[in-house]
């Protein structure tokens, strides 16, 4: 009996420490709230809407002619109170309303003022950023002349507190998150980068911190039975407002749709949250778009390697704008993330749609089989037939591997730089010419003419001079994205590639020219007759092999044997390609 | 009955734990081996297997693994045995003794590689491989033997000498038969150590060593990275019925002298 009651109470106190660890709230109601329009029309009568604050399918809106409720379903509406309201919260059941420069807090519950609470005058400072409200404080969030500082209500003791300013924190929002921790949104090193972070009122310590970038956030809200961050902000490529949302559990953050622009200022806009919705307010502060968390937006998943290069970012927001088509980029940076991306296609998930294999080893993602033959497509092959450029890039075996981005074409007879010299390529050559490594290719096992090539890198360090090694030669140079073939969006992952493609052969230049990023450092493909015997980079590319290349050649400059250097290479090179 | 009832009811999440974990990968493994790739899922019979046996690099990796498991294991069980003898007099005694040898087994690969790099650089790197082997593991073997030695009963040893048995006779007639449970379940840690060397060997030489330490490991690391799922299958499988193999040997030779002797 005894051994009984001991084992019971180890797997008790080991649920008590899971529960206890478990940051999500699974109170929270979660009533789903169905078939919510796309967007509210403004109210003629209201004038600018400040702020707002959900609770279930109402809405609040605090406007510059007071505080009207908002039936989302219903689209009726009723003005409440003509107290000019400035800030919002909410927690689910309460509506909690403040007016910077006031004392006074007022308590809404359906509709109804239920009761105002007064603090010592001149507690909060005029210069009020936000507000929010914890389980034991009013939190406001002021912008003082030595930096930001957060005064606190106790709500059960009515004593004031005010936790000193934040270091070099330069903007600020605050929200609920749970007990006396608060989620802030700031900006650190000039504004270069972006964080979120769970912060303790009790002991001004942050508890977790999460880097988030590309969006000039305006408003943040916490959900708690999801245990994600919606972020609402500016897109700094596309100049769209963007919802997005960052998974606690993991710090990846997925854009969720992105609105055009309205109004000139997005910093007036705001966010409020309640069961399956989401209600951002636009910039004309009129304007309500009704984002659902239940249903299902078409989206396409693009996994990467590395930061999302321009013309990802450029096609991310051209989808949202023609299509309506979300673009995600799920982040799978180092070595663990790499491995991960490569666990994930041969585990066959469907979650990742495409794939960015400019700093992979597509090679043997083609080995693999890890991609779609887009001359399966029908829109794509009609692309690809058009563009003998795109096509030459790309093709293996009879298929299309991917949509060559960033494609720069090597002439060995014509290549010069502006200062006289030449940049000859020769190892990438070496490596595109004597690999193969889809195939276990290895054309150079003794070594000869790697041993050519370090004589030539020890004559010339920076392969800026001499002719070009074994004759005249061309190469296709740049990145692919290839397309899962376990996909879950294929549809859209096509449209997608599509649409790229018609990017890179110059179909969209007028669009392409407008967006001063993407005209900048997106550059089509070169209209070039391009010869059949064009080497393409990725066929031969190995990042150990590269490396093996470089450091042989490095001891032959430093005065070790070139051939047997090379020999000795060779036969690493020969392991990594044909093992 | 009851008892047997609550120790299977015990064993029951240790159980769950080595399905999920082990019995429900091993299975996807199987299906792995047996397909084109994880992609189309076709089935290709032996085809992946005999692909691996072709491939000269598996081949070579196959024998570095097994020269290394070969030498390194019988020289670190004698070497251990040597130094439990001549230690156990003193060892209870004095605890550094058996710290010291011991000591290397916490070093944490990283620097275990990086004091290897600073003074046995100009070491080939297989003798190089052996003898960070010997001084990494050689101490947790030592310790498993001289704790053997020192269960002996001292009567048994007294009784031998009094029977006028010289040393080299008690040592092999009274010790080692006395310790056969514990060598064998040395000699198969020490295999099972000759095989975690792999964390310094791609610390010391990286993912294309020479081609005398070449091992299994490196070869099924590379093919991870190159998404070569299938070749990772056939070789881990291959792997898992020799190792198999062996350890059932060992139990088996382990039952049959046990069983000689007492």
């Amino acid at each position: 009996m005894k051994k009984h009651l001991c084992v019971l109470s180890c797997l008790a106190l080991v649920l008590v420490l899971f529960a206890a660890c478990d940051r999500t709230n699974p109170d929270v109601p979660y009533d789903v709230i169905e078939n919510p329009p796309e967007s509210l029309s403004e109210i003629p009568e209201a004038g600018d809407v400040q702020d707002m604050a959900l609770c279930g399918q109402t809405l609040y809106l605090a406007t510059t002619n007071g505080l009207y409720v908002r039936d989302v379903l219903n689209d009726t509406n009723e003005r409440i109170s003509e107290t000019v309201f400035s800030v919002l919260e909410s927690d689910g059941e309460t509506i909690y309303a403040y007016t910077a420069g006031t004392n006074i807090v007022s308590c809404f519950v359906e509709n109804a003022e239920t009761e105002t609470v007064t603090m010592p005058d001149g507690f909060v400072d005029e210069r009020l950023i936000d507000f929010t409200v914890t389980e034991r404080y009013f939190v406001f969030l002021t912008n003082l002349p030595d930096g930001f500082a957060f005064s606190l209500y106790h709500r059960d003791t009515a004593q004031t507190e005010y936790v000193p300013t934040l270091g070099n924190i330069t903007e600020i929002a605050a929200y609920r998150y749970t007990e006396n921790v608060i989620l802030l949104y700031y900006s650190a090193n000039n504004n270069s980068d972006c964080y979120v972070a769970a912060y303790h009122l009790d002991t001004d310590q942050f508890e977790e911190k999460y880097y988030v970038d590309l969006l000039n956030v305006c408003d943040i809200a916490y959900d708690a039975y999801h245990n994600t961050v919606f972020l609402y902000g500016k897109n700094i490529t596309s100049g769209a407002m963007a919802l997005q949302e960052l998974l606690l559990d993991d710090g990846s953050v997925r854009t969720l749709i992105q609105y055009e622009m309205v109004g000139t200022s997005f910093s007036v806009c705001r966010m409020a949250l309640s069961s399956n919705l989401v209600c951002c307010l636009m910039g004309d502060q009129k304007t309500v778009q009704i984002y659902d968390m239940e249903k299902d937006y078409p989206v396409v998943n693009v996994a990467l390697t590395t930061y999302p290069q321009m013309y990802l970012q450029y096609m991310a927001s051209y989808m949202q704008t023609h299509y309506h088509i979300t673009v995600n980029f799920l982040e799978y940076k180092d070595d663990d993330g790499k491995q991960k991306l490569n666990m994930k296609l041969q585990a066959g998930d469907a979650d990742i749609d495409l794939y960015d294999a400019n700093l992979l080893e597509p090679a043997y993602y083609v080995r693999a089989g890890a991609y779609v033959d887009l001359n399966t497509i029908e829109s794509l092959q009609a692309k690809f037939a058009a563009s003998p450029y795109a096509t030459a890039a790309a093709s293996w075996n009879g298929t299309i591997i991917g949509v060559p981005t960033e494609a720069y074409f090597f002439d060995s007879a014509v290549e010069r730089n502006a200062d006289g010299t030449r940049d000859n390529s020769s190892v990438e050559f070496y490596m595109a010419r004597y690999i193969g490594a889809a195939e276990k290719r290895y054309d150079d096992p003794d070594g000869t003419a790697l041993a050519e090539l370090y004589r030539h890198l020890a004559e010339y360090p920076e392969d800026d001079a001499g002719e070009p090694l074994w004759g005249e030669f061309s190469m296709i140079f740049g990145g692919l994205v290839m397309m899962n073939p376990n996909a879950a969006h294929k549809e859209e992952a096509a449209l997608f590639l599509e649409e790229l493609l018609c990017l890179y052969m110059g179909e969209r230049e007028e669009e392409r020219m407008a967006n001063p990023m993407a005209a900048m450092m997106v550059t089509p493909y070169p209209e070039v007759d391009v010869p059949e015997d064009v080497y393409r980079k990725w066929t031969g590319w190995n990042q150990s092999v590269y490396t093996m290349i470089r450091d042989g050649a490095e001891e032959v400059q430093k005065g070790a044997d070139a051939a047997q250097t090379a020999a000795k290479v060779a036969a690493d090179i020969r392991m990594a390609v044909q093992e | 009955m009851l008892r047997k009832k609550r120790v299977r009811l015990l064993l029951l999440p240790s159980l769950a734990g080595i399905a999920v974990f082990y019995g429900a990968p091993f299975l996807v493994m199987l299906y792995y081996a047996f397909t084109e790739n994880a992609i189309t899922g076709k089935f290709v019979g032996f085809s992946n297997f005999v692909e691996l046996f072709q491939n000269p690099y598996f081949r070579l990796a196959a024998a570095g693994t097994g020269r290394f498991v070969c030498l390194g294991v019988p020289l670190t069980l004698l070497v251990s045995i040597v130094l439990a003898m001549l230690t156990a007099h003193f060892a209870a005694r004095i605890p550094f003794v058996k710290s010291a040898f011991f000591l290397p087994y916490f070093l944490p690969s990283a620097t275990a590689a990086a004091l290897w790099t600073a003074y046995f650089a100009d070491l080939p790197p297989f003798s190089s491989l052996l003898l960070l082997y010997l001084w990494k593991y050689g101490g947790l073997h030592y310790m498993l033997i001289l704790s053997a030695i020192c269960a002996i009963p001292r009567e048994v040893l007294e009784a031998a000498q009094m029977d006028g048995a010289s040393a080299f006779r008690r040592t092999v007639s009274v010790v080692l038969p006395n310790c056969v449970p514990t060598l064998f379940f040395t000699g198969m840690l020490a295999i099972v150590n000759a095989l975690k060397i792999f964390r310094e060997s791609y610390l010391l030489y990286g993912n294309y060593p020479e081609e005398e330490v070449y091992m299994l490991q490196n070869f099924l690391n590379n093919h991870f990275n190159k998404l070569n799922y299938q070749t990772i299958s056939s070789a881990a499988i291959l792997f898992f019925v020799i190792l198999y193999a062996v350890v059932y040997s060992i139990f088996s030779l382990e039952k049959k002298w046990s069983a000689e002797i007492w």
